[in-house]
């Protein structure tokens, strides 16, 4: 007897559909065998669904079963195909129909209930595109399947009932729309520790912070250990507005496929905030592996990605990131597959000036050599920095000034703040409709000439600045995208003179041998 | 282009057969011309020059470049390089001398600086040969010729057992004068400078303080010394100081507002931070105001401090 059971298998953010056959014998010596290139996490499934089957009540034939996985041809991973396999069995020895049009998808626990089980937001992209009405997925998924409208989502939470289900004796009912739940708290990332509100001094960073919250533009802070470059970074995520409707989409996929999205969690709507750490490897950050996985620069994907004591990352993971910095996506290729992710980030990344940390402080003297200087700042290669459109400088406060500080002060929150970037947004959004692009940052060159508009003024302190500051083609358009946020920030649709001399402020600096 | 001179040769530098300790064979590289040696200023210092240092560097070194005078200095890191960089800034005559083979660049971090040197007409001396890599001893010969073949030695910031100093001993040794430029006593690199201040050396304030204790040496070591381009030495001097652009003119010609902040700078460094606390505007406009001031080339910026020039 062949009962099919439908699924589907997802290869890094894609989904292919996965035909699960189970045929039982009744000739033989009772085995249970799994084909169709199982690895071993599949292969062990077989221990899973005797167990859970038997724990939930019912005896497992003494029979020679098979189980295909089709297409045969492709590697199958992990433990999604649990329920499928065990709902087939099932469905053989109960003889009760599989349902019509239904995928499965889900890891069991021995005791028969289903885990949580990550992919399950590109499984029900899949079902949608294929024309499949209907989902069983674990419970604890039921969010995340629901974000696809126009098919039916059935929680499951144990193998009882699944069976009562087959058997007909108690439906699973499908789970209700109408209570998606939007930014919920059981969201991937962290609230922002800190309001800007909580920052005192450093206005020249903060004002940083803004452009970048409101233009993704990447930046750098650097300055001496105690400045406050983390704190600014951290309290970045509060001043930033929440994602598009497609770009959710986008960034749930990947934190779907990656099983970041905790039981219960449903649409991704805040801005990703990820801070690895510097000993980091390559793909970790950029993503890799055998089975080629999204690393934390997926992970940021329309989100900001910090790289704290940036210097202190392997040469390697920093001059990989050169190309997904430029293309906003990478490609992965390994003997297993080439495989693409978007990595549209904005890059934080915070350094001090020298080892020692002291380097143009004013208080405290930098005890570092010129070699041990040169040879720390030459970390950082120069097309690394000339891609980081903006540099700050951020000094340590006084302990004068923090200790004058009350309670009650006039400093900006947060929240207000976030009602600017929310305007310069409005704006963008306007300038780049249908165009592909929801940044200021991202423009190409060549956009940048066709959206760009600015006063006569402007040009001329432009070029001046340019033949001052000896910028390289690359930061110059930085500057003019750097101009064009400070605009929108303002609400001018034409650039004036005053914006492109605050923005050349922000200029990359590169490590110029010159400047001895 | 490059070469090799011995004693024997009628180009070898005069001021090298001043001491038999001299080396009397030596390696160029540049154009050599024998009147590169007319008038030269030893500039030394630390290797790790202060902003104060810099400053000083910049303020003395391009009027006296600019009369004519070859600046000779030893191509460390430091008050050297930016001593040889003012002076190609200013379109003068630059003189390096090598710890270590002529065909070596040490330290190979300022090999643009090598290259510049050479273009600007200047000249690269070793008296070593090929790739010989530096070693303790070679430090103290190079300093030695830097000594022999200025007219005058001015010491930018230097701390008591520095190379520096011994460059100093070496320059009384054969009888030039030492100059050094007064600095706090607090300062890091300023108790070389105290030291030689007093055991007699000259405190140097202006470049006047410079051109006046130079011209004078030249003419007691070299008697016969021909007035510089052909005029007197004097008027070509108060030309050059004419032609040192005045920052009060530039200024005219940046907004009103940045005067204030010019005045500022003037007084202290300032971050933009602090910039703004002080003259209560937003760091949007302190920016706009620096980015003015920077275009005009009336102050630069390191490590996120602004200095006036």
């Amino acid at each position: 007897m062949l009962i099919r059971v439908l699924s589907g298998a997802n290869i890094g953010l894609e989904t292919i559909g996965v035909d699960v056959e189970v045929n039982m014998f009744s000739r033989g010596l009772p085995k249970f065998h799994i084909v169709g290139l199982p690895s071993k996490a599949v292969d062990e499934s077989r221990q899973r669904v005797v167990t859970a089957i038997v724990n939930s009540g019912v005896s497992f034939p003494r029979k020679h079963i098979v189980v295909n996985l089709a297409p045969a041809d492709i590697p199958k991973e992990g433990s999604c195909y649990d329920f499928p396999i065990s709902a087939g069995i099932l469905s053989a020895i109960l003889t009760v129909p599989i349902p019509k049009d239904a995928l499965f998808y889900g890891e069991l626990s021995l005791d028969g209930s289903l885990r949580h089980t990550r992919g399950v937001f590109l499984l029900a992209m899949y079902a949608k595109e294929a024309g499949y009405r209907k989902l069983f997925v674990p419970k604890s998924c039921t969010n995340e399947a629901m974000i696809i409208p126009g098919i039916e989502v059935y929680p499951v939470a144990t193998l009882v009932e699944m069976i009562d289900h087959l058997k007909k004796l108690k439906l699973i009912l499908p789970a209700l729309r109408g209570h998606r739940r939007v930014g919920s708290s059981d969201h991937p990332f962290v609230q922002p520790p800190f309001d800007m509100a909580d920052i005192i001094g450093n206005e020249y960073a903060k004002r940083a912070a803004e452009i970048v919250a409101a233009g993704g533009h990447n930046l750098l802070l650097s300055g001496p250990p105690g400045a406050g470059k983390t704190m600014i970074a951290r309290a970045l995520p509060g001043i930033m507005t929440e994602l598009h409707e497609s770009e959710a989409m986008e960034v749930t996929k990947i934190y779907s496929a990656t099983g970041n999205i905790p039981p219960g969690g449903s649409l991704i709507t805040q801005r990703p905030f990820r801070s690895p750490h510097h000993t980091t490897s390559t793909v970790g950050l950029i993503g890799g592996g055998s089975k080629p996985m999204p690393g934390e620069i997926s992970l940021a994907h329309h989100g900001v990605l910090l790289l704290d004591e940036f210097a202190e990352f392997t040469q390697d993971a920093l001059e990989a990131l050169r190309q997904p910095l430029e293309d906003g996506v990478v490609t992965i290729s390994r003997s297993k597959g080439r495989l693409t992710f978007p990595a549209d980030f904005t890059l934080v990344a915070s350094m001090n000036p020298c080892p020692c940390g002291f380097l143009g402080d004013k208080r405290r003297v930098c005890n570092c050599s010129p070699f041990s200087i040169d040879r720390y700042k030459r970390k950082i290669s120069g097309p690394i920095l000339d891609r980081i459109d903006m540099h700050v400088h951020v000094e340590p406060v006084l302990i004068r000034v923090l200790s004058e500080v009350t309670v009650t002060n006039t400093r900006e929150t947060s929240a207000h703040i976030v009602e600017r970037v929310k305007k310069a947004h409005r704006l963008q959004d306007r300038r780049f409709v249908n165009t592909g692009i929801t940044w200021n940052a991202q423009m190409n060159s060549k956009s940048v000439l066709a959206f760009v508009r600015m006063a006569e003024e402007a040009r001329k302190e432009l070029l001046r600045g340019a033949d001052t500051f000896e910028l390289s083609a690359r930061s110059y358009f930085n500057v003019i995208k750097v101009a064009r946020t400070i605009a929108d920030l303002a609400g001018e649709e034409i650039i004036a003179a005053c914006h492109v001399l605050e923005a050349l402020q922000y200029r990359s600096r590169s490590n110029n041998p010159k400047m001895l | 282009m490059q070469g090799t001179l011995t004693i024997g040769d009628p180009e070898f530098p005069d001021r090298l057969r001043a001491s038999p300790a001299l080396p009397k064979r030596i390696y160029y590289r540049g154009s050599y011309n024998p009147r590169i040696f007319d008038l030269c200023l030893g500039v030394i210092g630390s290797r790790k020059i202060s902003d104060y240092g810099r400053r000083v560097t910049r303020h003395l070194i391009p009027p006296i470049a600019r009369l004519g005078v070859t600046v000779v200095s030893g191509f460390m890191n430091g008050v050297d390089a930016c001593a040889h960089q003012e002076t190609i800034a200013a379109q003068g005559k630059t003189i390096a001398v090598l710890p270590c083979g002529i065909d070596r660049v040490h330290p190979s971090t300022q090999r643009w600086l090598h290259e510049e040197i050479i273009d600007s007409g200047g000249l690269i001396l070793s008296e070593y040969p090929g790739l010989t890599t530096t070693a303790p001893w070679t430090f103290p010969r190079r300093n030695k010729i830097v000594a022999a073949l200025s007219d005058a030695v001015l010491v930018i910031e230097a701390s008591c057992a520095s190379g520096s100093l011994m460059t100093a001993g070496f320059a009384l040794e054969y009888g030039k004068p030492v100059l050094a430029v007064p600095n706090s006593i607090f300062a890091e690199n300023s108790d070389g400078i105290v030291e030689l201040l007093k055991n007699g050396a000259i405190a140097i304030c202006s470049v006047d303080d410079v051109m006046n204790v130079l011209t004078r040496s030249a003419q007691i070591l070299f008697p016969g010394l021909k007035p510089l381009h052909g005029g007197d030495a004097d008027s070509d001097f108060r030309k050059a100081r004419v032609e040192t652009v005045r920052p009060e003119a530039i200024l005219s010609t940046v907004s009103r507002g940045a005067h204030a902040l010019a005045y500022l700078l003037k007084q202290e460094p300032q971050t933009v931070d602090a910039a703004s606390q002080r003259l209560s505007w937003t760091t949007s406009h302190v920016c706009r105001v620096l980015t003015e001031l920077q275009t005009a080339s009336l102050i630069y910026e390191r490590e996120g401090v602004f200095y006036a020039y």
